[in-house]
């Protein structure tokens, strides 16, 4: 910078130098650092607790969503027991279209697929047959007689 | 031993390491904090700022996806953090609470005083003018570290500077020894 005279007679640089020294002088506070730390400590438990709020949240949910959706899967073509589709999914060797992974084996269940998504087209396990169905059906209807006269 | 960068420092913060997240504190608090007090005319304000940045820092900087320099991300989070805390205080204002740049303990007034003469300074200056001289002059930044955190071509960075010392030479300077 070259050095320049303002019109008040004020030399521009050497006040501009002036004012940076004094500007330069600013620092922080010494206890800055421990105040972020403290600041930190303070925020963890709230994040902490959020998550862990979140979930149960979330499997709450989850739960709701199974049990909307239990009398969907009764209402189709044929009357498939929830029961119905997990025997015919282990014996298939794969989980049937739909299915929520860890939820059937839970509840015994296991979710309709989406219309139209490729798993549902047969992409990931085949269609069971007629006479499969048939004979899981009587399968499971054989099962509910057999607990019904035990009780 | 070379200190080691501040992408280094990221790196090793992001993989478990606490010590380098206060590397980076350390390194970049003076500099927050002075910008903070021309920004935020309060030396109270400027430290509860600085802190809102590295608090933020400590979440975002896991993110980071080193597009830019980690001082850019300190240095835009600072400004964005110090435009909250104007708007909020201009709001208190609106309602009847005037803020009170001298609040603060009495070992900041010293602080307040330079703050002021650097707002004074860059207050006759168009925004981008401003930022470039707050950068390049008061906090010695290079020419490239400048370009980078303002998100511009060095070239321009030169051409502000230069129009902002000449505006400065014109009448800046008024007021500045009261």
């Amino acid at each position: 910078m070259n050095r320049r005279v303002s019109d008040e007679g004020i030399d521009v640089e050497a006040e501009i130098e002036a004012i940076r020294r004094e500007y330069r002088l600013l620092k922080a506070p010494d206890h800055n650092l421990c105040r972020v730390h403290a600041r930190l400590r303070e925020e963890r438990p709230r994040r902490v607790a959020l998550p862990a709020a979140g979930a149960a949240l979330a499997a709450t949910l989850a739960v709701a969503a199974l049990l909307l959706a239990l009398p969907r899967a009764d209402r189709g073509e044929t009357e498939i027991r929830p029961t119905s589709l997990t025997v015919l999914s282990l014996a298939a060797g794969s989980r049937p279209a739909g299915a929520v992974p860890g939820l059937s084996s839970m509840r015994g269940i296991s979710l309709p697929a989406p219309p139209g998504s490729a798993a549902g087209a047969g992409a990931a396990a085949p269609a069971p047959t007629d006479t499969e169905l048939e004979d899981l059906r009587n399968h499971s209807r054989d099962e509910e007689e057999k607990d019904h006269a035990k009780s | 031993m070379t200190e080691p960068s501040d992408v280094e420092l990221v790196q090793r913060f992001r993989s478990g390491d606490p010590e380098a997240f206060d590397a980076i504190v350390r390194r970049y608090q003076d500099t927050l904090y002075r910008l903070a007090s021309v920004w935020l005319y309060n030396p109270q304000h400027a430290e509860d700022a600085v802190q809102d940045v590295f608090l933020r820092a400590w979440r975002g900087l896991r993110r980071f996806g080193f597009r830019a320099a980690p001082f850019t991300w300190l240095y835009r989070t600072a400004r964005h953090v110090c435009n909250e805390y104007n708007r909020r205080r201009a709001n208190e204002a609106l309602d009847g609470e005037p803020a009170d740049p001298a609040a603060g303990p009495e070992r900041r007034v010293g602080d307040l005083d330079a703050a002021r003469r650097v707002r004074r300074l860059v207050a006759v200056l168009p925004g981008r003018q401003r930022e470039v001289v707050m950068l390049r002059i008061f906090e010695e930044l290079s020419v490239a570290d400048t370009a980078q955190a303002m998100g511009c071509r060095q070239g321009t960075v030169k051409a502000l500077l230069h129009k902002a010392v000449r505006r400065l030479r014109e009448n800046g300077m008024e007021g500045l020894g009261e």
